[in-house]
């Protein structure tokens, strides 16, 4: 898959595993930050998301400093996926 | 308070023993009652342990029950509840149970639910899901008690009990019972050992409160009773007094459904609201038994709120958490943190925190590895949950001279409680205020199912998007009526009857943990499923910080709501309370129960809701706002018992709203006086659920704030019970 389909698909996730009625894609920047900021998600959002990309992609999101870097924005998640392929 | 309630009883059932001097002498010596969990397989899960109760036989017990049905969590309450009321000596006449938990017979349906395929519900699995409603273990308590003149089933997440030994305690300075029976119980089950997994909230290893390495909670199980009586009536019986309940502070904090707000400042204010509840200050105080789960986020919060409140005498005074020992037992945690705190003010004896060697904070006094003998004259106990929900509750020595309440209150039973606020929801969109009555009564039939009401809710699809419906309901309902009575949600309570809880999202909550694994699990649904979750949500929506509480009471919870919270407003608790029902449309439910029963006739089940907003009529006064009706009280009559209120001044300036179809009180109302007032039944324009009382209870206030007419009474059938509640004029000085 190329990277701005991964993207594109990652944001469809989020949006649904997070279930972020009325955002749409064209509402999420590849590379701004998805916690805190941004679009405000907090540490429940995290752990959903974590169990999506593991449903999803087979892969486990690793915890701690990690994980908060996998998390950082769709792009670091987009980069993770592809490494892990 | 305005008088200091008598502790003549206590009763614990824990992973430390079956009775209350087992489990403190074990808890004195830091045993730790955590082993290998046996009562189900725990899958994935990274935990592995709890402090399971052991030799629980439940035969003894079961004779409570029609059919011998009891589940672990009705079984350990009623034997803390018999131990306490057995040590107190009490006579069941003029018995109150007031009750919290958070998951009641879950174990027994989770087994009724897995005993099958999981791709599919059949109804007769589901069913068991609806079978055992929190307030079913009330009812077995009061049961093995010889049956009580006052129930309360009340769910506050992990504070639960707490708030329910408080509420008790109101319903003795009411006067309406001599003894109550307050405490909580809750067994383990799959539905929150997997969720607090799924979270990453629980310790693989014995958990460490307040330690440096603390790595999460240890779930335990368990039920805790006090025997609750006035000091006059202990004192005319010649009972043995263990200790003086002097203060109770209950609030949420209107920040978030998981986080507890990081700078202990709520927390630290309940403190200090129940020392001045009590009339006493830090000084007085030399115990506190913490909450202490182990949680870094809790923890850190709580040793904050200690520093503050305590201020110069934190170093002073002895803390220690029993979770380390016990585990975490959610809706009976507060009880059994009550009953510790009794029995080491009446032993003189401060129980330890197990586990605990480097505690993280540097500002407390903790108690580690064994007991400390201590003479102990006053004693905290605190209790803090899931949406914020927080308790603190403040005892006293046995030979200890009560305070001097800083706050001078009115005796509370003369205090009138009036509506201040009205908002109703169901297929005819949303009514608020003085017209809901007109407007619910010319509505168009009611549609079946779940409303098209998104729109006519207007919440905030991000801040709403993890309610489920009954969250969504209720969180709209608050807002008008707060709107309404145009209140802040600063020191505003919440209390919300529900018959069902989230049915559909805990099923397939736990039919996923199961089928898929732990790990698999949706971790952010958890929070929503305790019966708490709506009210917990509304409060943090509508920022909300007096006692966010929901309520077990099947089609009376309505009723329940506005008696709770009557009392929980003449003890103090809030400025005001939102009060009232909301039920969800549930496709379980409705599918497994079919429709909605009115006497002989079914009806398509709908969803719906109604809120009142009570304050003292002296509050409502000094903001200046004009009451729309006075509440005169809610009766459960049963078959044959006494009417409780007067027939009407006029009885063309009356009328009776009715959530029944067709003529089945008129031989009653008859009886009562009431006989030719003008009747209308609301159940046509309202929907069929749960909570269709809720919405007669807004008609007839409503009736009577626009002026149709003088007085109005609300009637509900629930099961055998024919409730009344009985609104008039808000008439200064009568």
């Amino acid at each position: 898959m190329d990277p701005q389909a991964l993207r594109s698909e990652l944001k469809r996730l989020i949006i649904e595993a997070l279930d972020l009625r009325g955002r749409s894609e064209a509402d999420i920047d590849d590379d701004a930050p998805l916690f805190g900021d941004g679009l405000k998600l907090d540490s429940l959002d995290a752990l959903q998301l974590a169990v999506a990309l593991e449903d999803r992609y087979g892969l486990e999101v690793p915890d701690g400093e990690e994980g908060r870097r996998v998390f950082a924005s769709v792009s670091a998640i987009a980069t993770y996926i592809a490494s892990k392929r | 308070m305005l008088e200091r309630v008598a502790i003549t009883g206590v009763g614990m059932v824990t992973a430390l023993g079956l009775d209350a001097a087992t489990t403190f002498a074990a808890l004195v010596a830091g045993t730790r009652g955590f082993r290998p969990l046996s009562l189900f397989e725990p899958r994935d899960a990274r935990a592995r342990i709890a402090a399971e109760v052991s030799g629980l036989d439940l035969a003894p017990v079961s004779s409570v029950a029609p059919r011998g049905d009891i589940s672990r969590t009705d079984a350990m309450a009623v034997l803390a509840a018999r131990e306490a009321f057995a040590q107190a000596g009490a006579s069941p006449r003029r018995l109150g149970v007031c009750f919290g938990g958070t998951t009641g017979g879950m174990l027994e349906t989770e087994q009724g639910l897995l005993g099958g395929p999981l791709d599919r519900i059949e109804p007769a699995r589901a069913a068991r899901l609806l079978s055992n409603p929190l307030d079913l273990t009330t009812s077995r308590v009061a049961a093995a008690l010889g049956g009580a003149l006052r129930t309360a089933t009340l769910c506050a997440a992990c504070s639960s009990s707490a708030l329910a030994i408080a509420e008790g305690s109101a319903w003795l300075a009411e006067g309406s019972v001599d003894f109550v029976l307050a405490g909580g119980a809750d067994g383990l089950c799959r539905l929150t050992f997997f969720g607090f997994d799924a979270l990453g909230a629980l310790d693989p290893e014995p958990c460490r409160p307040f330690d440096v390495a603390r790595r999460g909670l240890g779930l335990g199980e368990g039920a805790g009773f006090l025997c609750l009586e006035t000091e006059a009536g202990a004192r005319a019986r010649g009972a043995h007094v263990l200790a003086w309940l002097g203060g109770a502070a209950l609030g949420a904090e209107a920040h978030h459904i998981t986080h507890p707000e990081p700078s202990g400042k709520r927390a630290a204010e309940l403190v200090t609201r129940a020392l001045a509840d009590a009339g006493l200050t830090a000084r007085d105080v030399d115990y506190v038994n913490a909450h202490g789960t182990g949680t870094e986020q809790n923890d850190a919060m709580e040793a904050r709120a200690l520093t503050t409140a305590l201020g110069a005498d934190a170093p002073r005074v002895l803390v220690s958490s029993s979770k380390g020992q016990i585990g975490h037992t959610l809706g009976a945690a507060g009880a059994l943190e009550a009953a510790i705190t009794v029995l080491s003010l009446a032993r003189g004896i401060a129980p330890p925190t197990a586990g605990l060697s480097t505690p993280a904070d540097t500002g407390l006094r903790h108690v580690m590895g064994r007991g400390v003998a201590a003479e102990l004259r006053a004693a905290l106990s605190c209790s803090f949950g899931f949406g914020g929900t927080g308790a603190v509750l403040l005892f006293q020595h046995a030979d200890a001279a009560r305070g001097s309440p800083v706050e001078a209150r009115p005796t509370s039973r003369a205090v009138p409680v009036v509506v201040t606020g009205l908002s109703a929801v169901a297929s005819f969109g949303a009514a608020t205020g003085s017209s809901a009555a007109r407007a619910v009564l010319a509505a168009p039939p009611a549609t079946s199912g779940p409303l098209a009401v998104e729109p006519v809710l207007g919440l905030d699809p991000e801040r709403s998007r993890r309610f489920d419906r009954g969250a969504a309901l209720l969180t709209s309902l608050a807002e008008h009526a707060l709107a309404d009575a145009r209140l802040e949600g600063a020191g505003v309570g919440l209390v919300a009857g529900t018959a069902f809880g989230s049915v559909e999202r805990s099923v397939r909550f736990v039919l996923r943990a199961v089928e898929r694994g732990v790990r698999r699990a949706n971790p952010a649904d958890f929070p929503h499923l305790v019966a708490s979750a709506a009210s917990g949500n509304a409060s943090i929506y509508a920022g909300l910080t007096g006692p966010a509480l929901g309520l077990s009471g099947g089609r009376a919870g309505a009723e329940l709501a506005l008696q709770v919270a009557a009392a929980a407003l003449r003890d103090g608790q809030a400025r005001a309370f939102v009060a009232g029902a909301a039920e969800g449309f549930d496709p379980i439910v409705a599918g497994v129960l079919g429709p909605f029963r009115v006497g002989e006739q079914t009806v398509a089940r709908a969803e719906g809701g109604g809120l009142l907003v009570l304050e003292l009529a002296d509050a409502a006064r000094a903001r200046g706002v004009r009451a729309a009706a006075r509440w005169l009280g809610s009766w459960s009559l049963a078959p044959g018992s006494r009417w409780p209120t007067p027939p009407p001044r006029r009885v063309a300036r009356a009328i009776v709203i009715t959530t029944a179809l067709g003529t089945q009180h008129d031989a009653a109302l008859a009886g009562a006086g009431w006989g030719q007032v003008a009747e209308r039944s609301i159940l046509e324009q309202s929907g069929a659920h749960e909570a269709v009382s809720a919405i007669g209870l807004v008609v007839a206030a409503a009736a009577v704030a626009c002026g149709d007419v003088d007085e109005a009474l609300a009637l509900n059938a629930a099961g055998e019970a024919l409730w009344v509640t009985h609104f008039c004029r808000d008439e200064e000085g009568s």
